[in-house]
């Protein structure tokens, strides 16, 4: 008798998983469809700025691709490439960049923009940083425990600024140097909240320059510079995975074309007074 | 057509660690009602369980309108169908008074159309009419239970089984809940198995009676003989009978046996109508309501069927209507009288009195 | 202070003048959340009752499986999900990473051990002799558990709506499987932390405003069940 009971237990149970997964299924038929879909792996600097929310309509106004950006920090979108869980990056972490290449994983890589990164500080500027190289300003702020937010989270911003660490020939530590492990929007208002030293690119900054306290007091270095680059994934690398390379090729074809281009040229000047992105391809 | 509806044989179930249940032999006639009587923990409900099909027997089968129940070829739902069960608990669901007594038409899928008035006869003679729009939860003990009789009523079962349906009403409740239940089926003219605890229900209420014990029928037949004849001492103690004394028969003649019992000074000897041989050791059970008690002497010549005991009395006690007597005539033997009885023999401890049974009031049971 | 207020004020304004984005989000969330808690009912429910009214082996075992589902942190959720879903996934061919369906199946995950967990709770808390007056009343095993299920209706109903506060009010889940593509699978939790990393705390503000509304709505059905019925053992999520 028991038995019987659990059989007939089990039997439901297996019955409404099933129901369950069609009708799931049955919810996603609208999804599945789409073969045209994009999946953009990008750096929160350029999601969280706007930009994205401009260049994405005016693509998808233009062909029949769906594109499905993806915010995350520059070290996890390259990983998401590698996995084939993207289909093209959106990234500005040059070393990173080149071994993603280097390996096979992107292929066709293209510059698309630049910015720069600015030292942005509190206005009374504890550690005296203002105007100096960005080596320097780190020196400075490390020799005065001034207390200094990074990311912590592998993007490109984070690898500049270890970068920059490097060059000093020191290893930042102690309870001055804060890791926040959060995008760049968080990370300058706990920077603000704290008034505390930190890097950003400077399109984010603009945008969120209004909220903030803190200026900025390094700029304009070689080292700063901020180059943006798209890269497609190799579909050779995922044969078991439907990479959608052509649609990610023809991401690559608008955003570094006129109308890419002149959107990435605008963005940002009616707001802020100028753009918060420069064109790379047309200037 | 089998007069009987339910025919249990050899049906075995251990129903807790102590004890197993072991009917040999039961049955329930056609419109009539089987009461089953026996003190708490003697299996009663296990076995209104296993006829429900809501326990498996370990052994032994169940024969429902003479085809057997228990052996997986029916459907449990389907047998369930024809009968109607009333726990001790009235177990109402959380909802209104009326939708809990059409759920079991609901269930059978029953039309209501049909039965408008089944309805309202049971309704009416339980007396809930007034609260079908209520919530159960706010009915007393005694009205839940009220509603859970006409839940099963209404469906008009082949077999109504009552499980004690009495026992969990307080006192004063109960008084009218049994009037209007036995109201009911007096004047039901279905089958009924009526499980109780209270030999008063019993005597009501029964066509016929299976006395159990400690999962085991002790003795099963029409209410007269159980109460007249009981087989043993348990049963006797069980239906009432107050005076119990061992003897051996020192002879017969015709259908009137001499037993003679050994009292505290001196052997006594005692008719009782009886066709045992000579030399059984035997147990006298004698019925209070029988004894019959004399103020003066009386002469027992005019009949040798009739025992006269001379004795003292040692205790009255008062037990409701009637006066309970103890009288020490060498062995103890009670007696009921009314209060009118007590004024009229000016019985009082101590007195000197006789009392008198009728060799035929006395029933015998071997040791 | 000033933040605030201006925040709140800008919210109201965002909310009764239409702002498309909001009731977008809005009305993406209740699609996403509400057909996450039917198939939670559809799962939860009969598991909850088959699991709390049948006997049968390793019958503690998934009790337990249970309530341990009951405790699965979001995250948890969303990172088994997307192992599943993502592209290099068991069923990544159903290109299911970054749609509202993912969304739902994280949601099921979550709110689904909710209302099996309270149901189980609530059946066994039945008297297991109203279920043999049941059977003896004559009813099938489908009559059993659908009159029980009745018995058990306002726990169960407290399960459904602890299950939905549970999932609209969580955001770790949703944002890994649906990546908050604006338009497609943003909802309220994961549009007010991009709003807020944006810098765009007017939005933020009446994105919560609208979350709280609908979390308290749903809190304060669930407290009114609660006291009706005595049953305010059940965790409140």
């Amino acid at each position: 008798m028991n038995k019987f009971r659990f059989l007939n237990v089990t039997s439901i149970l297996i019955l409404s998983t099933f129901i369950i997964t069609t009708s799931v299924f049955a919810f996603s038929c609208k999804d599945k469809v789409k073969n045209t879909e994009i999946i953009l792996a990008t750096t929160t600097s350029t999601y969280d700025s706007g930009l994205l929310d401009e260049l994405i309509p005016a693509f998808e106004e233009e062909t029949t691709y769906k594109v499905k950006p993806i915010a995350v920090g520059t070290g996890e979108a390259i990983a998401m490439g590698e996995k084939g869980e993207a289909d093209i990056i959106l990234v500005h972490s040059r070393a990173a960049e080149d071994k993603f290449v280097e390996e096979g994983y992107g292929i066709n890589r293209r510059d698309v923009m630049h910015n720069d990164f600015v030292i942005i500080g509190p206005e009374d500027d504890p550690a005296n940083i203002k105007g100096l190289t960005p080596v320097d300003a780190y020196n400075a702020i490390s020799e005065a425990g001034a207390l200094f937010v990074s990311r912590g989270d592998d993007s490109g911003t984070n690898k500049k600024e270890i970068e920059i660490w490097e060059e000093t020939g020191t290893t930042p530590q102690g309870d001055w140097y804060i890791e926040s492990g959060q995008g760049m929007g968080e990370t300058l208002r706990i920077a603000d909240e704290k008034q505390a030293y930190t890097m950003t690119d400077r399109g984010t900054y603009l945008a969120l320059q209004n909220n903030l306290s803190l200026i900025v007091l390094v700029e304009g270095d070689e080292i700063l510079f901020n180059p943006y680059r798209v890269i497609p994934v190799n579909p050779e690398k995922h044969k078991d995975i439907d990479i959608n390379y052509e649609g990610a090729q023809a991401f690559v074809e608008f955003i570094t074309g006129e109308k890419g281009q002149a959107i990435i040229k605008e963005f940002g000047v009616e707001e802020y007074g100028h753009p918060l992105f420069y064109p790379d391809v047309i200037k | 057509m089998d007069k009987k509806i339910l025919e249990i044989s050899d049906l075995k179930k251990k129903y807790n660690s102590k004890f197993c249940l072991d009917v040999n032999n039961l049955y329930a006639e056609k419109g009539k009602i089987l009461t089953i009587i026996g003190p708490n923990g003697s299996g009663k409900s296990t076995l209104i369980r296993l006829i429900n099909l809501l326990e498996r027997p370990d052994e032994g089968k169940i024969y429902f309108n003479s085809h057997e129940i228990t052996n997986g070829e029916v459907s449990q739902t389907e047998v369930r169908k024809k009968m109607a069960v009333v726990f001790q608990e009235p177990l109402l669901f959380n909802t209104s008074v009326y939708t809990n007594i059409i759920m079991g038409l609901r269930i059978r899928k029953i039309k209501l159309s049909g039965i408008k008035d089944r309805i309202d006869y049971f309704t009416g003679k339980l007396k809930i009419t007034d609260l079908l729009n209520r919530s159960t939860k706010n009915l007393s003990g005694g009205e839940k239970q009220r509603v859970s009789l006409a839940r099963a009523l209404v469906l008009d079962p082949e077999l109504l089984l009552l499980d004690e349906p009495l026992a969990n009403i307080d006192q004063s409740s109960r008084e009218s809940l049994r009037e209007d239940l036995f109201g009911v089926l007096r004047g039901y003219g279905k089958s009924v198995v009526y499980v109780t605890h209270d030999r008063n229900e019993a005597m009501m209420l029964a066509d016929n009676i299976a006395v159990m014990d400690r999962g085991k029928i002790l003795q099963f037949a029409g209410k007269e003989e159980i109460f007249r004849k009981p087989v043993n001492e348990f049963i006797a103690r069980f239906v009432g009978v107050e005076t119990l004394v061992d003897g051996v028969i020192l002879e017969r003649k015709g259908n009137v046996c001499k037993v003679g019992v050994t009292a505290r000074k001196s052997n006594i000897e005692v008719s009782v109508v009886s066709q045992e041989r000579r030399g059984t050791r035997v147990t006298l059970a004698i019925r209070p309501e029988d004894v019959i008690l004399y103020s003066t002497e009386i002469s027992s010549k005019e009949s040798s069927a009739m025992n006269l005991f001379k004795g003292k009395i040692t205790e009255i006690r008062d037990i409701g209507i009637f006066k309970r007597i103890e009288i020490d005539c060498g062995f103890p033997l009670s007696s009921f009288v009314t209060q009118n009885s007590v004024n009229r023999l000016k019985l009082a401890l101590g007195k000197e009195i006789t009392a008198a049974v009728k060799a035929s009031s006395i029933h015998m049971f071997k040791r | 202070m000033e933040i605030i207020w201006q925040g709140i004020k800008q919210a109201i304004i965002l909310i009764f003048t239409g702002n498309r984005e909001v009731y977008e989000i809005l009305f993406l969330t209740l699609r996403v959340s509400g057909s996450a808690v039917f198939f939670s009912i559809l799962l939860g429910i009969p598991v909850g009752v088959l699991v709390g009214l049948n006997k049968f082996p390793l019958k503690k075992f998934i009790i337990a499986v249970i309530n341990t589902g009951m405790g699965l942190p979001p995250v948890a959720a969303g990172l088994i999900v997307t192992l599943f879903i993502w592209r290099s996934g068991m069923l990544g061919f159903l290109k299911l990473m970054y749609t509202p369906t993912a969304m739902v199946i994280a949601q099921v995950l979550i709110a689904s051990p909710i209302i099996a967990g309270i149901t189980l709770a609530a059946v066994q808390q039945i008297d297991p002799k109203l279920r043999q007056q049941v059977l003896s009343l004559g009813a099938n095993r489908f009559q059993v558990y659908w009159i029980l299920i009745r018995e058990a209706r306002l726990p169960a109903l407290a399960a459904v709506m602890a299950g939905f506060g549970g999932i609209i009010s969580e955001v770790g889940a949703v944002i890994m499987v649906g990546g908050n593509i604006k338009g497609e699978t943003r909802v309220l939790t994961t549009a007010t932390v991009q709003m807020v990393r944006m810098g765009n705390f007017d939005m933020a503000i009446a994105l919560v405003v609208i979350l709280l509304a609908i979390t308290f709505g749903v809190n304060f059905l669930l407290t009114l069940v609660q006291q009706k019925e005595g049953i305010g053992w059940i965790r409140r999520f």
